[in-house]
């Protein structure tokens, strides 16, 4: 189909443009029209379909593939089987690259954890410290040891090329808080887009409207946004004139077009352009945060101030109604340890943990002290796990790890949750999930559920289905709600 | 051990021959296959069901009234491919069906019926011609759905009538195929058979069994995975058995535990079950002794649910089409309209009119050149009174060499042309534009295609004292190349690294040329398209001497010739070396090679041989040769069609098939496959002639439809206009903007080819460190503000205001471009210093060239921008905001409207 632009009902729309001053108003006669496309069921597929306990969602996302190992899931057994090769009663040992070495225990030593007592290593000191606010599901389970299809799973459901975005589906079916901001915003490392995990196909609406898609800021100095400001430095003045004569020039030649949603579409992220000139400056501008929260980001710390600040937009654009912030850590594959698990830099945990290991920290405390943990879920998850055994010739030991889908872990923080609380298990040495597999569709119904929404009700017709996020599969993990 | 290909060819002959024989003699029992007759989709739109072309249910054939119902929303059982799915999942019903099939010459006939569920099981009898074939069937729980039949009817009245009685019955699609031999997917090419002394026996196996298994049994019970440790892809493995016992006993039906699995249903898992026929005949040939046919059956003998086969639609020779007769013949204008217009009258819709001539040629000089028509342009063909203006503004615009400017940058997205390694290091290429000159010449020349192909594949072997063939051979090299890797790695990581570089050959070589993702089968067969492991090393030993290395071609000299001057340079070209002999890798992994493998083609292209005589040692110039002409072989089934879609979907907006570099499973189904295959075949015979393909799409009426229309009828039934009952309105590509922008400022500098301009920092440090690309240069002047495909096209170093209309990083090939809408463009677009520049200028050439009268300004404003002169609320807007504004502002506002940025 023609995928750029959906049809809907044009009419109703040309009025609305140019008769409704709010873009709210106009985005829900467009969703309007996109329902009345739909030709079979669903009478009601956008949310909240019931009192929600969340409204906004920060993402980070650990691409690369997070050691569960070394992490979350502790296993005392791993120990005794150390050095050892995998027995063949816990399955056909499987690796991506097909290097089977021999088990290897975890690199950082496990402890319990607050009142809870739940198990985190030492590979995350600080998040270790606010581990009763913590929610881990210790038996997640992905479809593919493939980064790129693994990543677009993990963010639109989906294996392929071309399906929204997770963050795409919340800004179509809740809408923004905040007209003046993007609905879905990304939040890319410092370090660059993370093209090697399939950059901004992991943040695209897909067939959804485009005003559905992740608005990507620049993360690396600069401007937040390019071009907000004229070059040329025109008055506000101007600018107000010149949108306004557009849209009459617009208006007029709608008058006699059809096929016009693709030009409505235009006139609105007009208007939105001209609202984010003043707020995206205000939410990126850290001058009236007290030193303290600061500190809390560790801003003041050299080997993690990029995160720091990605998660402190991520508080103040949450604080200010975007439905979800996404922060991306490396080039979308970080944390592929598979030469060394405690080596330096990239491709290490090591390295990797000490650039998130603080920021996160603070995101959490900072959000429980403003109350705001109370409306906001943080979901810290990778594609896959890592092979409890090491990634090394048959019969070696290794200090890396290779990808591995069949167990791992993802943790999620906030409302509605249980907190300080473990769910699933892996088996004695965290290879298979085998208690409560919980795949990629179930946690985005969970998520889902936490914010209002039925994931089978939430849907958008296009090519003859009535498309969701979790496409036909998905249940809500019950035993982890509060 | 494989046996020598020259061996197998042999063997292959003698069979032919044997099999020639057989169907010769009058002794033979075979009854000749079923052919497919006639499929109708009950309650919706044409489809493609296992291969074959169903009517809708606007069917000329078809007679009913019964009523519709569609819900897509309910899950199936089993889960089936998207299109049956929806197939299924609307349908007619009624407590007493009452549908004819009409226009059915006298013959025999077997017919399968779908029929499904959605709610509550409904149980019914159903007849054939009043006589009853299923009594009693109960339609089971929500979801359900089945394949009844196949039933024999004989039709003599000119009609198949369908009826039940007793419950509500959803029957959603009714499959006819004539004859009453077996039935067998058409394309299905029948396997070698090894025993002529067995010859009707193992003709059975092969058409009728192998069939069956491939299509059920072999993805879980194959070579390469075997479920309950049964393979029943060889006789011994059959025989062997699995985990439970013997599948097949021969003459002992009741201890084949094959037959129990089957009957039951329990098998095949997860998956439709098999129709009765297919049972029968299991049965029918474990009774007559289970005897075998073929070695070993190619699993990819026919299409699945899951996955496709040698019998796919595109993998089948293309077709020579008569275009069909249509209704309103004064419409069409050459013969692609006779096929649009069919498909259009079939579902009761019709074309829109043609659009006006301001529309058109701005519509055409886009699409043909990608840069605005001058005013002058406009006024010349609008004054044009001769029958054949519109024809020699076609004519006009293919013969500019601009054409080639606009037609070049499509091929470089497909075969993701950069000008820097990428990676870390990416360290920029000096010489790399001589190969996107090469690609802009070649479309300029009307190189064939079939030559553009071979070019850029062998230029250098074929034609070595061609220099422009040689340069032709950038194509191999404009790829990534992690030079780390190479330099610094260690030894393993360097012969890793150049298997992934090997990998990203086969892709774009497939994708490319093909629409094939042959580097799917790198780790093991491939999983949607009949394509094995072992293929996809064939493939990569015909590309094993391609390097990407750093090393160029540099002070190429070649004599003057007859033909050509001489020249003198450096040329970012192949620099082939024999490559070692190709092994299959197990896994992928090159650490497990096993059999070693000689280079050769794929042998799902229809008849295509696959086979080129080639050894594994075989001299590289010798494999890049054969794949070459392999490649444009007129017998090949993808290379035409692949190309004439690609033009296509440039021209129309959409693609006939959507997906124009994946033709496989996972691709999309053609819209309109018989007017694929008519262009397919008429491009070849014409000689590849790429204008001529260009001039046919361009003239006919139905590209020159008018975007504007609206029939209420035609959103419903196919509001993506799928059908092209209109034009597509189109968004310009981020290269039209600037390259319009600039033209329609007066700024735009008009030289061809040659190095290109940066118009990003670029942070060239030594050897030995990587290349950065940092932040727009903001330079406006002659040197930079040439046509956008000759900007620095390096890997990251997008340029933010492209990059905000969807130019992609040529990292990844870009068979079609995205078109988004967002604020960020609306940003770039009003601030950019670009646009600011270009607004400046325009403001300065309306006022040199209009004077200072501000209603002369503004008429003169429109006609360079949409060349049209405004309507009176349009002057009297532009003039009171440019009393206040000024001409400048008022000119970046003209940029930022959708007029300047959507073509009609």
């Amino acid at each position: 189909m023609n995928r750029e632009f959906q049809s809907t009902r044009r009419d109703f729309l040309k009025d609305a443009v140019f008769g409704l001053p709010s873009i709210a108003a106009v985005d829900l006669l467009l969703r309007g029209g996109h329902l009345d496309a739909a030709t079979t069921s669903s009478p009601r597929n956008r949310g909240p379909h019931f009192a929600p306990k969340a409204q906004h969602v920060i993402h980070i996302y650990l691409g690369g593939g997070l050691s569960q190992v070394d992490s979350f899931d502790f296993k005392p057994e791993l120990e005794k089987y150390h050095g050892k090769d995998m027995p063949q009663s816990f399955g056909q040992a499987d690796a991506f690259f097909g290097k089977v070495g021999r088990l290897h225990q975890s690199h950082y030593p496990f402890k319990r954890r607050g009142k809870s007592g739940l198990w985190v290593s030492d590979l995350f000191p600080n998040i270790s410290e606010v581990a009763d606010e913590l929610t881990v599901i210790n038996s997640m389970v992905a479809e593919t040891a493939n980064h790129i299809p693994g990543t677009f799973q993990a963010n639109t459901g989906f294996r392929q090329m071309g399906f929204p975005a997770m963050g795409s589906w919340l800004s179509y079916g809740l809408g923004t808080e905040n007209e003046n901001l993007p609905g879905f915003v990304v939040l890319p490392d410092a370090r660059g887009i993370p093209n090697a995990a399939g950059g901004a196909f992991n943040w695209a609406s897909g067939f959804l409207p485009a005003e559905h898609q992740g608005v990507a800021f620049n993360t690396r100095g600069g401007p937040v946004v390019r071009d907000l400001r004229p070059a040329g430095g025109a008055s506000s003045e101007t600018q107000r004139e010149r949108l306004d004569l557009i849209k009459q020039l617009d208006a007029i030649h709608m008058e006699s077009q059809t096929q016009t949603d693709p030009l409505s579409a235009r006139v609105q992220s007009y208007e939105l352009a001209a609202r984010m000139q003043s707020a995206i400056p205000d939410a990126t501008d850290f001058s009236s945060e007290p030193a303290h929260v600061l500190k809390l980001y560790g801003l003041d710390r050299d080997d993690c101030r990029d995160t720091a600040r990605n998660c402190l937009i991520a508080r103040r654009l949450v604080e200010r109604g975007v439905r979800m912030v996404q922060l991306w850590t490396g080039d979308g594959v970080s944390w592929d340890a598979h030469d060394d698990i405690t080596g330096k830099g990239y491709k290490t945990h090591t390295g990797e943990a000490r650039r998130v290991d603080h920021p996160i920290a603070g995101l959490i405390r900072d959000l429980k002290n403003r109350g705001l943990l109370d409306s906001t879920i943080i979901m810290i998850t990778s594609e896959f796990g890592r092979t409890p055994f090491a990634q090394a010739d048959k019969g070696k030991l290794g200090r890396g790890r290779d990808h591995h889908p069949q167990g791992f872990s993802n943790v999620l923080v906030g409302a509605g949750l249980k907190k300080g609380f473990a769910h699933g298990a892996t088996d004695a040495i965290g290879y298979a999930s085998v208690v409560d597999p919980v795949t990629v569709y179930d946690l985005h119904a969970t998520v889902l559920h936490l914010l209002g929404i039925d994931h089978k009700r939430l849907t958008f017709y296009h090519d003859g289905i009535q498309r969701r996020l979790t496409n036909v599969h998905g249940n809500v993990v019950k035993a982890i709600l509060a | 051990m494989p046996c020598s290909c020259l061996e197998r060819r042999s063997v292959l002959a003698l069979v032919q021959v044997l099999l020639a024989l057989s169907t010769c003699c009058p002794a033979s029992a075979e009854a000749p296959h079923a052919e497919f007759f006639r499929g109708i989709n009950l309650n919706g739109p044409p489809v493609v069901i296992d291969g074959h072309h169903w009517d809708g249910d606007d069917s000329k054939h078809l007679e009913t009234r019964d009523q519709v119902f569609e819900n897509q929303s309910v899950s199936l059982i089993p889960t089936t491919d998207p299109e049956r799915a929806r197939m299924i999942r609307s349908s007619r019903w009624n407590s007493q069906v009452d549908l004819n099939v009409i226009n059915v010459p006298t013959g025999s006939y077997s017919v399968f019926l779908y029929v499904w569920e959605d709610n509550a099981s409904e149980t019914f009898s159903i007849s054939l011609d009043d006589r009853e074939v299923l009594h009693d069937f109960a339609s089971g729980p929500a979801g359900t759905w089945k394949r009844l039949g196949p039933w024999q009817v004989a039709a003599k009245s000119g009609a198949i009538r369908l009826t039940t009685r007793g419950g509500a019955a959803n029957i959603s699609g009714i499959e006819i195929w004539r004859g009453d031999g077996p039935i067998l997917e058409p394309g299905i090419r029948l396997p070698n058979v090894t025993r002529p002394q067995d010859l009707a026996a193992a003709k059975i196996f092969d058409a009728e069994i192998a069939p069956i298994l491939a299509k059920h049994c072999l993805e879980c019970h194959g070579r390469s995975v075997q479920s309950g440790k049964l393979a029943l892809g060889t006789e011994t493995t059959a025989l062997a058995g699995g985990a439970t016992g013997p599948a097949v006993v021969p003459g002992k039906p009741d201890e084949s535990l094959l037959l129990d699995y089957v009957d039951s249903g329990e098998m095949p898992r997860d998956r439709p079950p098999l129709n009765d026929v297919e049972k029968q005949r299991l049965r029918r040939w474990i009774v007559d002794g289970a005897k075998w046919g073929t070695p070993e059956i190619d699993p990819f003998l026919v299409t699945t649910d899951r996955r496709a086969g040698y019998n796919w639609w595109s993998f089948r020779p293309v077709r020579e089409i008569t275009p069909p007769v249509v209704r309103d013949a004064k419409h069409a204008r050459n013969d692609i309209d006779r096929f649009i217009l069919a498909r259009l009258e079939e579902r009761g819709l019709n074309a829109a009119p043609e659009a006006d001539r301001r529309a058109l040629i701005r519509r055409l000089s886009f699409d043909l050149i990608g840069l605005p028509p001058e005013p002058g342009e406009v006024e010349r063909f609008l004054a044009d009174a001769t029958p054949d203006a519109y024809e020699k503004l076609v004519d006009r615009l293919l013969a500019s060499p601009h054409y080639g400017e606009r037609w070049g940058r499509h091929w470089l997205d497909v075969v993701r042309f950069g000008e820097s390694e990428g990676f870390e290091r990416n360290h920029i290429r000096d010489n790399a534009w001589r190969y996107r000159d090469w690609v802009i010449q070649a479309f300029n020349r009307d190189l064939p295609y079939d030559e553009f192909v071979k070019q850029q594949i062998a230029g250098d072997v074929l034609y070595p004292k061609d220099l422009e063939a040689l340069i032709a051979t950038g194509y191999h090299v404009c790829g990534t190349w992690d030079e780390v890797a190479h330099y610094e790695g260690s030894s393993e990581m360097q012969r890793a690294t150049r298997f992934d570089e090997i990998e990203d050959l086969v892709a774009t070589l497939g994708q490319t040329f093909l629409g094939l993702t042959i580097n799917c089968a790198r780790c093991h067969d491939h999983k949607f398209d009949p394509i094995s492991q072992k293929e996809y090393y064939q493939i990569a030993a015909m590309l094993g001497g391609v390097n990407q290395e750093k090393e160029e071609r540099s002070k190429i000299t070649l004599a003057p010739t007859a033909g050509q001057p001489g020249f003198k340079g450096v040329a970012h070209v192949i620099v082939p070396r024999q490559p070692p002999p190709y092994a299959v890798l197990q896994r992928g992994d090159y650490r497990k090679p096993g059999e070693v493998v000689a280079p050769a083609g794929l042998r799902a292209l229809s008849d295509l041989p696959a086979d080129f005589g080639l050894q594994p040692d075989a001299p590289e110039a010798r494999r890049r040769e054969a794949l070459a002409r392999w490649l444009t072989d007129p017998r090949n089934p993808l290379t035409a069609r692949v190309f004439v879609n690609r033009l296509w979907y440039q021209h129309f907006g959409q693609g006939l098939v959507e997906t124009p570099s994946d033709f496989g499973f996972n691709g999309s189904r053609p819209s309109h496959p018989e007017l694929l295959d008519f262009l397919a075949s008429r491009f070849m015979k014409s000689g590849w002639k790429i204008k001529e393909l260009h001039r046919l799409m361009v003239t006919s009426a139905t590209y020159r439809q008018e975007s504007r229309a609206a029939y209420e009828r035609a959103e419903k039934l196919d509001g993506d206009n799928r059908l092209l009952w209109r034009a597509n309105r189109k968004r310009l590509e981020g290269e039209a903007v600037r390259d319009a922008a600039l033209a329609v400022s007066g700024a735009l500098n008009r030289q061809f080819g040659g190095p290109s301009f940066e118009d990003i920092r670029v942070n060239r440090k030594g050897a030995n460190s990587n290349h950065e690309f940092t932040d727009p240069t903001g330079e406006f002047s002659e040197a930079v503000n040439r046509r956008t495909i000759y900007r620095l096209w390096a890997r990251s170093g997008g340029n933010p205001l492209l990059e905000s209309l969807d130019c992609p990083d040529p990292s990844v090939m870009t068979p079609r471009r995205t078109r988004t809408i967002t604020p960020i463009q609306a940003l770039s677009l009003s601030h950019n210093v670009f646009v600011e520049n270009c607004a400046k200028r325009f403001a300065s050439r309306i006022r040199r060239e209009a004077g200072d009268d501000s209603k002369r300004q503004i008429e003169h404003a429109w006609q360079l921008a949409f060349a049209r002169m405004p309507i009176e609320r349009e002057r009297q807007a532009a003039q009171s905001f440019i009393a206040k504004q000024g001409l400048e502002q008022f000119c970046l506002a003209l940029f930022n409207t959708n007029e300047f940025l959507f073509l009609n």
